[in-house]
């Protein structure tokens, strides 16, 4: 079986002039190896800053005030006003317009003249279970410091002279991601968001064009092999998905996202990856008869493949049943490969592991979807 | 009867769509599952929550104190101190190879500093590759520190011979609506958006598009039907499908994952169904607009999937997002249904508290109606 690679570059060439006259699979490509990793590293972000406060001051002295204003000062909450009661707390959060509210008792300067303890009551509102833990943590640590500085002067002022109290204090060192910006992490997880659409829908949709319109059979009986079609069909979503990476390595220069490791191992496992997700395309290319079919079929597969490979939860977090799951899809050893070359600075024999996964699965994938489509084809 | 006629004809438009929309049995299949699976799918998968991590700790202290702290921090539900290295490489070491995502390390002058009535510094090194863990990592560590701190402060104030509480405020710290901070509770009410917004448009903008592909649409066209008729007849049968379709898979997820349901199920069905028609109008929007049906099906895709997963509010909190982008969000319906949705079932509002929001959601419904059948009354899709 002899290849032409004079016929399949030119079958390649055919590809592209059709991509590129479908403007709108040109902007669905545009979007979401641009547009979307923009989106998402300005919006897709878990940690919480500025969470809406509700104050109830019932004491209104210099010390309450001291307090509310330490909860200000932060970045993590933004006084957005103050209730007269009770009622109004439970309105506000009942409407969503506040998410938090910290209620001072009007004992509370007088119990700390007397050095007792005054009990502040903090409401997290928690129909969003993240941001209220985020929340209440942010508070336990204002109150702390609180605690510390109040203690500190107290203890000079009766009769024990100390510059500092006893504590542990934490230097917290990021290893890999030094600024701890979640910046980063959301930009290098949405290529590989991009790259599943682009590499089950381009795939899908030249198959399946064919099909629609007839014009396999015009192919097929031209001098045109079957796999030299196949391979047409392959090769072309590939190149125009690594023409895409290189765009979305604009938006990585834009975003200061350090790449440690080198540019050519990612690209690399980027072409690993791609070839993978192209196999499944090529599968649901052929199980598919219309278009709508295979972009409805392509986002069956395009949801536990970027929700279980690592994107929005760490792997190891996941029950071991989901876990089995996303072992099977090849987002997952991409995932830990370019996590690996752009924090750590790994090479590509430090992945050999994920390098074979990715062969594997895609070299398996790969041959199914060729053998399905050239089976079809030969009918 | 003027009026008559026109119910009429809204009458044949809505059978013809609805036996349409019953004869696809793939868009059925997709409508009643999809959304089930992306139940399973998030509320299973997306956990942050860690769980007796993996811990090394090099000690460089040994002293009693250091050996008590370090037991504090094994003692927690976060972390378990597994791994206790001899020296800083090994540290980097189990780091590098992802066995550990913490380690800790305690500095020689350590109980001396502490006994000396000085602030002690621990170094921690987070792997940060995995940001979410990380701050999860970072904050724990910090309420472990405080906590511990405060005990140590306790004695110290003790020792000194004084009276006085060294914990002079306590925050009492209570969660509202969700006692037990289940993330179920948050996600699930979260996908019930990004269900209807991700899905509707794509499963209606092939409505008129498909007529345009078949030519069909002329005779809608030479028909005496208005173009206000012909949209109102389309859209009906989606909207009442997939109203109740999605009531479906609300009171499912409730039932299934053993949500609250606080609220009233008449206000879910209200919120609901005025999400649903809007989304509808997307589709069709998005039906008005595109020359072929595979270019329909992207566009939803684009225009409300993204959007749907990034900005309903679902997985993430919106709050922090700049101003543009949440201008940006506001231009699709999902952001205030997320909020309800919460709020009727978490904390039992009514819907009076969100009148706002479901007035937003109807003139939502109405300008986009407008919209579409100017598209379709302007003959030129």
């Amino acid at each position: 079986m002899s290849i032409n690679f004079n016929r399949v570059a030119g079958l390649i060439k055919k590809e592209f002039i059709q991509f590129f006259r479908d403007k709108v699979v040109v902007g669905l490509i545009f979007y979401h190896f641009v547009v979307c990793i923009v989106l998402c590293a300005y919006s897709f972000l878990f940690l919480s800053e500025n969470i809406k406060l509700v104050v109830y001051d019932m004491c209104r002295t210099e010390q309450s005030r001291e307090l509310i204003d330490r909860f200000q000062h932060t970045e993590a909450f933004a006084l957005y006003g103050h209730a007269a009661n009770m009622g109004e707390i439970r309105h506000l959060l009942n409407s969503g317009r506040a998410r938090a509210a910290l209620i001072i008792p009007a004992e509370f300067s007088r119990e700390l003249a007397g050095g007792r303890q005054a009990d502040v009551q903090f409401i997290a509102d928690a129909s969003d279970a993240n941001q209220a833990g985020q929340s209440a943590g942010y508070a336990s640590k204002i109150v702390a410091a609180f605690n510390r500085d109040v203690t500190l002067v107290r203890l000079n002022r009766e009769g024990t002279p100390v510059a500092s109290l006893p504590g542990v204090s934490d230097a917290v060192r990021p290893i890999y991601n030094q600024g701890l910006s979640e910046v980063n992490f959301v930009v290098i997880s949405h290529i590989l968001v991009a790259g599943v659409i682009g590499g089950l829908m381009l795939a899908s949709t030249a198959i399946v064009r064919e099909k629609e319109r007839g014009t396999i059979d015009q192919l097929l009986v031209t001098p045109t092999r079957s796999i030299e079609l196949l391979l047409a069909k392959m090769l072309a979503p590939l190149m125009i998905c690594l023409i895409a990476t290189v765009f979305s390595f604009l938006i990585v220069a834009w975003f200061h996202v350090e790449l440690k490791g080198s540019i050519f191992v990612f690209f690399i496992f980027m072409a690993l990856f791609l070839t993978s997700m192209i196999g499944i395309g090529a599968l649901i290319g052929c199980l598919c008869n219309n278009s709508l079919q295979a972009i409805l079929l392509s986002f069956v597969v395009w949801f536990p493949a970027v929700f279980l490979c690592g994107v929005a939860t760490p792997v190891e977090n996941m029950l071991p049943f989901m876990r089995a799951i996303a072992a099977v899809f090849p987002t997952t050893p991409f995932m830990v490969a370019t996590n690996a070359i752009f924090a750590k600075g790994q090479g590509f024999f430090a992945l050999w592991r994920e390098a074979l996964r990715l062969i594997l699965t895609g070299g398996i994938l790969l041959s199914l979807g060729a053998w399905v489509t050239w089976r079809q084809w030969k009918q | 009867m003027k009026w008559q006629e026109g119910y009429n004809r809204v009458l044949v438009i809505f059978k013809a769509e609805l036996l349409h929309l019953l004869r696809d049995p793939i868009s059925l299949c997709i409508a009643l599952f999809m959304p089930m699976f992306l139940l399973f799918l998030i509320g299973y998968s997306v956990n942050l929550e860690l769980k007796e991590s993996a811990v090394a700790v090099y000690d460089m202290n040994k002293s009693q104190q250091s050996v008590e702290y370090i037991k504090t921090i094994d003692n927690t539900t976060y972390f378990n101190v597994r791994y206790r290295t001899r020296n800083y490489d090994e540290l980097l070491d189990l780091l590098n190879s992802g066995v550990i995502k913490l380690a800790i390390v305690i500095p020689p002058k350590f109980s001396e500093q502490l006994a000396r009535g000085e602030s002690a510094e621990i170094q921690t090194l987070v792997d940060a590759s995995y940001i979410n863990s990380a701050l999860f990592i970072r904050s724990y560590m910090e309420s472990i520190n405080n906590a511990y701190s405060a005990n140590i402060v306790k004695d110290f104030v003790r020792a000194a011979g004084h009276t006085f509480s060294s914990q002079p405020v306590r925050l009492n710290t209570r969660s509202w609506y969700n006692q037990a901070l289940r993330e179920f509770t948050f996600k699930i009410t979260g996908v019930f958006c990004v269900v209807i917004l991700g899905f509707v448009p794509v499963l209606t903008a092939l409505a008129i598009v498909r007529e345009k592909e078949s030519g069909s649409i002329q005779q809608v066209f030479a028909s005496p039907i208005t173009p206000y008729e012909y949209i109102a007849g389309k859209m009906a049968p989606y909207i009442i499908f997939l109203t109740l379709d999605y009531l479906f898979i609300i009171v499912f997820g409730v039932w299934f994952f053993d949500l609250p349901f606080r609220g009233s199920i008449f206000a879910i069905f209200i919120f609901t169904l005025l999400m649903v028609s809007s989304c509808v109008g997307i589709g069709f929007f998005i039906s008005t607009i595109a020359i072929n049906q595979l270019s329909a099906g992207m566009l939803a895709i684009v225009f409300t999937l993204m959007p749907a997963l990034i900005y309903a509010d679902a997985v993430t909190p919106l709050d922090n997002s700049p101003e543009f982008f949440k201008w940006y969000a506001y231009l699709f319906p999902g952001r205030s249904y997320t909020d309800i949705c919460r709020a009727i079932l978490l904390k039992g509002a009514d819907m009076m508290d969100y009148l706002k929001d479901g007035l937003t959601l109807i003139a939502y419904f109405i300008v986009i109606f407008s919209i579409c059948a100017w598209r379709i009354r302007g003959k030129n899709i």
